[in-house]
């Protein structure tokens, strides 16, 4: 017999999975109750906000620059053949906002956030932390995964509409920059290609991606076990389910909106 | 009526387990454990790593529940209660856990006070006094402002302790209050479970590694061996006692 490393005593991983996703809906369902007292909870929630902001809006910055500057550029090449270049900053920018924008905002945060909150969960887990918080008369629910979830989402807004602005940005420099398009060209069709659903879609796709993430990066940081290997592992375990989840989740949306978008057109 | 009050008290007992069974998977940890502990007393749990010391501990605060058998506090039967059914035992019961378990974004004023906020919701001047009586009475006064990440294990452990028994529990169980603390700290913790026991009848649970701690303070010493109690007596029982394992145990004091 050899010796064994690592933990493979799973029963089957079916089941296993079921009884996970049971579990994450109860633990999703305990965080919703305490919705009621949003008020109450304003000075933690404002704090997760502000950390959760300061800490992505670099990588925010930088990504929605280059992304804006991609668009920018993939565009040209097929507007320059119909001479339509005038159409660039409108497409370059509709196009950022109702697809590239939320999803590409949503990996950079689950790189970022996802694992950071995972990570402090987890050792609040292993180290006794959250025990120590029940035994101190505390609902840890309560006390630190609600603020972090509503958190987590309320940040993926601000840093959307961050993005988005130095997505156009992005995109008008490297018009100007490479295609000699001036700033007041770039900007003037934005409004012709951007209507109000498609705002909203954007939205809306952010609400479902920051949810997924605060969902799946709190619950598997709260019930992290096995010291700091655990730690680490579960890491890694929410930066994969949650880049997974969000891609599914793009396509799920996508779809509805667009039987939406046919039913009332 | 109970005339023999001078040799041998004995009042009901405050905590009792009952035939306590616990495993994790196929790890049984408790076997069976039966066991009282009376008010007032000084009780030390001795016992190999990994015989299940924590883990028994753990159960009193509902923080762990036993597969089957009887966990009884002043007769209330703790092993089915679910957790919000716990915050008034967390009041009565406090635990320091083995590892100083401190918020690590707090300063060690904020950690003394979170469960006086919260479990006494006490404020205030009031809050204030009694959390620099307690860091005084573990000699951390200096250490107020500090986050717990830029302490000494030893000075963290000393701030967990002083979390706990800021809330005067009825009864407090140690897991392993003096593991890495210096002999003098480690004498400051042994008088002040002493002087607990003394002067405000707190029961204290005890487990250690520490025998010489053992044989200064504890009233009487359990030893806990694969899921059961192997013996239990006073520290002059236990000296006396024959079996190999204690013996290993008693050899270095
Ligand atoms: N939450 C848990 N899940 C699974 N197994 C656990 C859990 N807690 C404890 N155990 C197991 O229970 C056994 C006893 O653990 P426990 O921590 O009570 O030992 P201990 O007597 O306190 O040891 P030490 O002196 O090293 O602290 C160990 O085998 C441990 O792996
Ligand atoms: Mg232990």
């Amino acid at each position: 017999m050899s010796t064994r490393f690592y933990n493979d005593d799973n029963p089957s991983k079916i089941l296993l999975m079921l009884a996970n996703l049971g579990s994450a809906v109860i633990f999703l369902l305990k965080i919703l109750a305490h919705l009621g007292n949003l008020k109450l909870h304003q000075e933690d929630i404002f704090h997760q906000i502000w950390k959760i902001t300061l800490h992505s809006l670099g990588i925010i910055a930088l990504s929605g620059f280059f992304v804006g500057s991609i668009m920018a550029i993939q565009f040209s090449l097929q507007l320059k053949e119909f001479a339509a270049l005038s159409l660039l900053g409108g497409l370059a920018t509709s196009g950022t906002i109702r697809e590239l924008g939320p999803l590409l905002i949503a990996f950079m945060l689950s790189g970022r956030v996802g694992a950071y909150t995972t990570s402090e969960l987890g050792t609040m887990k292993v180290t006794d932390q959250i025990d120590a918080i029940r035994c101190l008369g505390a609902d840890p629910i309560k006390e630190i995964i609600f603020p972090r979830f509503i958190g987590i989402i309320c940040a993926s807004f601000f840093l959307l509409i961050f993005g988005v602005f130095t997505s156009i940005f992005g995109g008008m420099t490297a018009a100007a920059l490479l295609l000699q398009l001036s700033p007041q060209e770039y900007l003037r069709e934005i409004p012709r290609f951007l209507n109000l659903y498609s705002i909203l879609l954007s939205l809306f796709k952010v609400f479902v991606f920051s949810f997924c993430l605060a969902w799946i990066s709190t619950y598997i940081g709260y019930h992290t076990e096995g010291g700091a290997l655990g730690v680490g592992k579960n890491v890694v375990k929410t930066a994969a389910l949650s880049l997974s989840v969000i891609v599914f989740a793009d396509w799920v949306t996508s779809l509805v909106s667009e039987s939406i978008q046919l039913l009332f057109s | 009526m109970n005339n023999q009050k001078q040799t041998n008290p004995s009042p009901s007992p405050i905590i009792s387990f009952l035939q306590v069974r616990k495993s994790f998977g196929n790890n049984v940890v408790l076997k069976n454990v039966t066991l009282d502990i009376y008010p007032g007393e000084i009780i030390f749990i001795i016992g190999r790593s990994g015989s299940g010391k924590s883990v028994l501990l753990k159960h009193l605060v509902g923080l762990i529940r036993p597969d089957s058998g009887d966990i009884f506090f002043k007769a209330q039967n703790l092993s089915h209660l679910k957790e919000n059914e716990f915050f008034p035992i967390r009041q009565k019961v406090g635990l320091i856990f083995q590892q100083p378990a401190l918020f690590d974004s707090l300063t060690v004023y904020e950690n003394v006070a979170f469960g006086l906020q919260r479990l006494q919701k006490r404020s205030g001047k009031e809050l204030e006094d009694q959390i620099n009586k307690v860091l005084a009475t573990l000699a951390i006064s200096d250490l107020k402002n500090r986050k717990p990440n830029t302490l000494s294990f030893g000075q963290q452990k000393r701030v967990a302790i002083a979390r706990t028994i800021a809330l005067n529990p009825e009864v407090l169980l140690f897991d392993e209050p003096t593991t890495g603390l210096d002999p003098v700290a480690t004498t400051v913790v042994n008088g002040l479970i002493a002087s607990l026991s003394r002067k405000m009848k707190t029961t204290s649970v005890v487990v250690s590694h520490d025998m010489h701690s053992a044989f200064t303070i504890a009233d009487r010493i359990v030893i806990l061996h694969e899921g059961e109690v192997l013996v239990g007596g006073t520290p002059a029982e236990i000296k006396q006692c024959s079996h190999p394992l204690v013996q290993e145990f008693i050899k270095e004091v």
